[in-house]
């Protein structure tokens, strides 16, 4: 493994009752990348991310982290490990206020247990203190500072989705694993989704997203890899994947809908 | 009505003083011995609702095997003082350690599952021990249960003998004990250990995505569960001075169950109103004294339907709608 | 030996039909209504002291009793259902759950205080015949137990797979909301479902009960003992409840004479226990 390669997938393939799923499935990201999950629906981008952060077992191959074997690791020990992830459907401690779903995401950050908390010790009541004041540096990182006291189940969906993404970055991963945020976002939301993510590379979080919404992927990714049927399609950057055949073939053949000609910008794209 | 623990608001803080000097004062206004006897139960059978909130009501899970740690602590600790003469100050921790132990013993198997596989399987446990403590005959005599456990003294130097065998010297006792119990269990909450295991309660896939251990926090919610289940077994025992293998029964988990359930489980008040409801208001209405666990039957359902997150969040809701009309309003919007 | 282990087996199965007669309305209950039924035990139990008391009370003829306790427990059922679980059905799971452990304590404690907490006998004519087949003894109660029970499992097997109810409830098992969408009214398919799972557990202590006293806490022994037996066989699986029962049966019947009676009923608890955890969709997996 390369020194700058992070992360590393080889050869992974899952199987559900016989069905291949994802089938030998090899992908490498460097330090500081943002790639890109892209394909048609039911191509296995969900179940590639659930692979990696262990909340499914592979049934072959190997994934790498930082030079660790993580493969089959179980979800938290995948966490340990410095990876984060979102879910598709907002998964959130509804009944919970925003601050304190974010403090649930600083869990691996704080040190003190509770024998520290029986004894209210200078340093529980230390780390307490700045527990609030990263919880308040996230909710500024990802707009939702003014809805920290909110319960959680009355934001509108676009802050939901907001506080899912701090919940993952609130532990300053340095992996993090994004499953269609920009899905049920309109396109003034899907802008500012871009802007963050770019904001989170730059505060040197390697990204994996999974999107269909190709404004953002074209508006964030280094490297784009297609998934079709759970296997790899083609790879490259935005152009040469809008280009290549195979994959147009797999987006018009499903029917589902077809890539923007032009590779770029963001801004003034019609609908769809 | 999540508890804000580390910092509770000044109104909070009167009420919590003003209960406090109720408690330390209600000796002296109740009439006679046997409402003394009642308020001890109550404390008692509090530390035991507190003990089983931590696993229904802050985890989560349905667990129908507390009257078994119940059961262990209370043996474990008439045992430690009958046969090996130990001074209830070492015995009390003793039996909350030994029933700690074993409800490790038990959740280790136990957590491997959810649901009402996990409640069967506690309930399974419960029944277990309740067969080991009736068949050991040559240990803990059997049905015959053991008899005569003394009661507790203090013995400082230079001070007179305090000997805790009457209901009034008890109550304190008892008193000091859950207050203690309630202090644990506030700063048990306000740790990351706590906040792990609410959001637990919350959203296991999204606790364990930020690198919470399911099961060992389970097992750990557990374990001090059943270490305070297994004090206010031990304190039952010197209480009332005799211990038979029916503390294992179902029936106190039952109890147990309804208390928390009723009174609001996810609350620490709300496993006390409960407990107070429970031991105390049969006698004030004494013509349901027969039926008393059949009532408590009918609020169980009545409560699940209507108020199912218990008395203890209704009232505080109902209290801060109130004092909402009065006051500028808030965003939060607390269910 | 030889005779002692026939004895023992004959008498494992004869209790482990008794144990499927009563294991099979939780095991349909569950399939229909993912519930576990906590009050199925005090059905069992309601069903023995209707039984005693339309007996020894009206003077029945212990055939007639029995199914007319099981018809008056199954619409005790139905009231039940509708009073104190349909309105949680879309409530998370526990809910229900709870709900049922209410009602178990209600109904054991309302038993308590209609009959007394003294056991009273179930009389049938039945349990004071012997009947012998070579070396084993058997009461005629047993037998009745065996033949009634396989009756009744061939009965509710028919029903399900050919009956129009039988039917509706096998849909709404395995799917609800489907079944719901094509108009299926899933609400009186539950009702029916829980009193025709307590119509069974009220027969099973109609049954059973003649073998030994009817007593308010008898059904929570035969609880644990269904649960046993569904876990073993899987959850809503009608096949599994018979292979779970008569093995728990045997299994118990067996290992209890052979070495030790105190703990013989810690079999059941080691069978839930050790199932659910190495092969916790039992030996039948459910049909989902």
């Amino acid at each position: 493994m390369s020194a700058r390669e992070y992360l590393r997938v080889s050869d992974l393939s899952v199987k559900y009752g016989g069905l291949l799923a994802v089938n030998k499935f090899c992908m490498s990201v460097e330090q500081g990348e943002i790639v890109s999950l892209i394909g048609p629906n039911g191509a296995g981008k969900t179940t590639v991310l659930n692979l990696l952060s262990g909340f499914a077992k592979p049934s072959g191959g190997r994934i790498d982290f930082q030079g660790h074997d993580i493969t089959g690791s179980p979800p938290a020990k995948i966490a340990a490990n410095g990876i984060r992830r979102t879910f598709q459907q907002n998964s959130l401690m509804f009944d919970l206020t925003v601050g304190e779903n974010v403090r649930a995401g600083l869990h691996t950050r704080v040190s003190t247990g509770v024998f520290a908390s029986l004894f209210y010790s200078a340093a529980f009541r230390q780390e307490d203190r700045g527990i609030r004041t990263e919880v308040d540096r996230v909710l500024d990182a990802v707009g939702l500072r003014p809805q920290r006291d909110v319960v959680a189940r009355n934001l509108p969906f676009g802050d939901q989705r907001k506080l899912g993404i701090g919940i993952a970055i609130a532990a300053r991963p340095s992996l993090l694993l994004l499953d269609e945020p920009a899905a049920g976002l309109n396109p003034d939301e899907g802008a500012q989704l871009t802007g963050l993510i770019r904001q989170l590379r730059s505060d040197g979080i390697t990204i994996v997203l999974v999107e269909h919404d190709m404004r953002v992927v074209m508006g964030v990714s280094d490297r784009i890899v297609v998934l079709s049927g759970g296997e790899k399609l083609a790879e490259g950057n935005g152009h040469e994947v809008s280009t290549n055949k195979e994959v147009l073939r797999a987006y018009l053949g499903d029917g589902s809908w077809a890539m923007p000609a032009s590779a770029h910008s963001e801004n003034g794209q019609q609908e769809g | 009505m999540k508890e804000d623990v580390v910092r509770t608001n000044p109104r909070r803080a009167v009420l919590y003083a003003v209960v406090f000097m109720i408690a330390c004062a209600a000796p002296l206004l109740v009439p006679g011995g046997y409402f003394l006897h009642l308020l001890v139960l109550f404390l008692i059978f509090g530390t035991l609702a507190l003990s089983l909130s931590i696993i229904v009501g802050f985890l989560g899970e349905l667990t129908l095997g507390q009257a078994g740690f119940f059961a262990v602590g209370a043996y474990a600790s008439a045992l430690l003082s009958v046969d090996q003469n130990w001074p209830f100050w070492f015995s009390l921790p003793a039996a909350g350690l030994i029933s700690g132990l074993t409800g490790i013993l038990v959740g280790i198997p136990s957590f491997r599952l959810q649901g009402p596989y996990f409640a069967i399987v506690t309930l399974g446990f419960s029944q277990i021990i309740g067969l080991v403590i009736t068949n050991s005959i040559s240990i803990t005599r059997g049905p015959m249960g053991i008899s005569r456990i003394p009661a507790p003294t203090l013995d400082l130097p230079m001070l007179p003998t305090v000997r805790f065998n009457t209901e009034l010297s008890f109550y304190y006792l008892a008193l000091a004990l859950l207050l203690a119990t309630v202090y644990v269990v506030r700063r048990l909450l306000a740790s990351r250990t706590g906040h792990a295991i609410v959001a637990i309660r919350e959203n296991a896939a999204l606790a364990q995505s930020v690198g919470i251990d399911l099961y060992r926090y389970k097992i750990t919610a557990f374990f001090i569960s059943t270490f305070i289940a297994g004090i206010a077994g031990a304190m039952y025992a010197h209480y009332v001075r005799v211990v038979t293998p029916h503390l294992a029964d179902v029936y106190y988990t039952s109890s147990a169950l309804i208390m928390v359930v009723v009174g609001g489980a996810a609350t620490i008040s709300g496993a006390l109103i409960g407990a107070f409801i429970f031991t105390i208001v049969p006698e004030i209405l004494r013509f349901i004294e027969d039926a008393r666990l059949l009532v408590f039957g009918v609020i169980l359902i009545l409560s699940i339907h209507y108020m199912p997150k218990g008395i203890g969040p209704a009232i505080a809701q109902l209290a801060s709608r109130l004092s909402r009309r009065t006051g500028p309003s808030s965003d939060e919007v607390r269910k | 030996m030889i005779d002692l282990v026939a004895q023992l087996a004959v008498l494992g199965i004869a209790n482990g039909v008794g144990y499927v007669v009563a294991s099979l309305g939780l095991t349909i209950i569950f399939g229909v209504m993912r519930v576990v039924n906590f009050s199925h035990g005090e059905f069992y139990m309601l069903g023995a002291f209707t039984a005693s008391t339309l007996i020894a009370g009206l003077g029945l003829n212990y055939l007639v009793a029995l199914p007319l306790a099981a018809l008056i427990v199954g619409f005790i059922g139905i009231v039940c259902e509708k009073l104190a679980l349909a309105p949680l059905h879309d409530r998370p799971p526990l809910t229900p759950l709870l709900a049922t452990l209410g009602l178990s304590i209600i109904l054991l404690n309302g038993a308590e205080l209609i009959w007394g907490a003294s056991p009273r006998p179930v009389q049938s004519p039945f349990e004071q015949e012997i009947i012998v087949i070579g070396p084993v003894y058997l009461t005629g109660q047993r037998v009745l137990i065996m033949v009634i029970g396989a009756i009744t499992v061939s009965l509710i097997g028919v029903f399900l797979r050919y009956a129009t109810a039988g039917k509706l409830i096998r849909a709404a098992a395995q799917n609800p909301e489907g079944a719901a969408l094509v108009g299926i009214d899933v609400d009186a398919v539950r009702g029916i479902t829980f009193g025709l799972g307590c119509g069974l557990a009220g027969l099973s202590g109609g049954l059973l009960g003649a073998t030994a006293m009817a007593y308010p806490f008898m059904g929570q022994a035969v609880a644990i003992k269904a649960f046993a037996v569904i876990i073993l066989g899987g959850l809503g699986s009608v096949p599994g409840a018979i292979l779970g029962g008569l093995a728990l049966g045997l299994v118990e019947a067996i290992a209890g004479g052979l070495l030790s009676t105190e703990y013989k009923d810690l079999f059941s608890y080691a069978v839930i226990i050790s199932v659910l955890l190495f092969r916790p969709s039992g030996l039948v997996s459910a049909r989902q």
